[in-house]
């Protein structure tokens, strides 16, 4: 029997028991991050909602809010729980934009400015990208489970698929 | 989304809310051709983390009319209700027998658009009229995804570092209901 563990928005969530899939739901902009080592069996997600935290001594960069400090944080967590640097992978999903008609203004585009904030601190923290399916225009729900460390997507009006 | 707000601001916001609801409601009923109800808007601190729950289960799915406006009155506004009842309005809006609307293409979409851009306009006249506060809407746009991801939108606004957000909820009933949301800038609930 799986445990479904939501991931809120702003949160992160680590896991080591092999009956969780953790789960955000209706991502748009906003993007889901994991993050898992296949030996230790640990994963975790993060919900990120915008892209850079504006100031690192800040709590509110303690969380999952941001994508840059966010993953970070999430990293530090996964190596607390036991996972191993070396064989961390990560997963990525989301950073839609959910207004197409709204193209031309660079303040609105949050989903792409998520994606490449996520990128710049993946080749800076040197992770390894297993899989992603990110931009476009839909919603996503992501599941991630920790027993094996498969994260699957969900759009409306289409079957769960892996990526 | 400015959560920081004294009683005063409070009032204050809900007055040109409310007055600016009313108005709305009055220009759908033009629209529609028929009564339509409202609830007085309700402000809300509603939790970061469970943001994309506050209509529901945040995979249904939704369809949302978004616009900004910028002024006095900047903000984000969205008329939101199910797909299914978006379809039934779209019927009334078109005139069409009940039923009759079972997707949401170009044309439905266009209504839907029309209706939020027109109840937008009496909202933003309201706050002119009653309150001085000049305001220019942007073009509407719709969306039909997931609860949670239409949502999104709305924390395009957040102030990055509360924990809360700050909404104004109301209902307009168009037999079926919308969602009505209105978001205020942080210079909007500074300044009020």
């Amino acid at each position: 029997m799986l445990n479904t563990i939501p991931v809120g928005i702003g949160e992160i969530k680590v896991s080591r028991d092999p009956r969780d899939v953790l789960v955000a739901y209706g991502l748009g902009s906003c993007l889901g991050i994991g993050l898992y080592d296949p030996q230790a069996r640990v994963a975790g997600l993060l919900h990120a909602v915008l892209p850079t935290c504006p100031d690192p001594e800040a709590a509110s960069c303690l969380t999952g809010k941001y994508v840059d400090s966010g993953l970070a944080h999430m990293l530090e967590e996964m190596l607390e729980a036991g996972a191993d640097r070396k064989r961390i992978i990560l997963r990525m999903a989301g950073g839609a934009n959910m207004l197409s008609s709204f193209n031309g203004d660079p303040a609105l585009q949050i989903g792409a400015r998520n994606i490449s904030a996520a990128q710049e601190i993946i080749a800076g923290l040197k992770l390894k990208v297993a899989g992603q399916e990110v931009g476009g225009t839909s919603g996503r729900t992501v599941n991630f489970y920790v027993a094996d460390g498969r994260m699957t997507i969900r759009m409306l009006g289409n079957r769960e698929r892996e990526i | 989304m400015y959560t920081g707000i004294d009683q005063k601001q409070q009032t204050r916001l809900f007055q040109i809310a409310h007055d600016g609801i009313k108005k709305a409601a009055a220009g759908l009923e033009d629209m529609v051709g028929q009564e339509v109800r409202f609830s007085a808007p309700l402000l809300r601190q509603v939790p970061l983390f469970s943001f994309r729950n506050l209509l529901g289960w945040p995979e249904a799915e939704m369809a949302a009319v978004y616009l900004r406006a910028d002024g006095d009155l900047a903000g984000q506004f969205m008329l939101i209700t199910s797909t299914e009842d978006a379809q039934r309005v779209v019927d009334r809006l078109l005139e069409l027998p009940p039923g009759t609307t079972t997707s949401l293409g170009r044309l439905e979409r266009s209504a839907l658009a029309e209706m939020g851009n027109l109840a937008l306009a009496y909202f933003l006249n309201a706050a002119a009229e009653g309150y001085g506060m000049e305001t220019r809407p942007t073009p509407p746009a719709v969306i039909v995804d997931m609860a949670g991801a239409v949502l999104d939108l709305l924390l395009m606004g957040w102030d990055g570092v509360s924990d809360q957000v700050m909404l104004l909820q109301s209902k307009f009933n168009l037999e079926p209901q919308f969602t009505c949301l209105f978001l205020p800038a942080r210079s909007v609930v500074e300044g009020i």
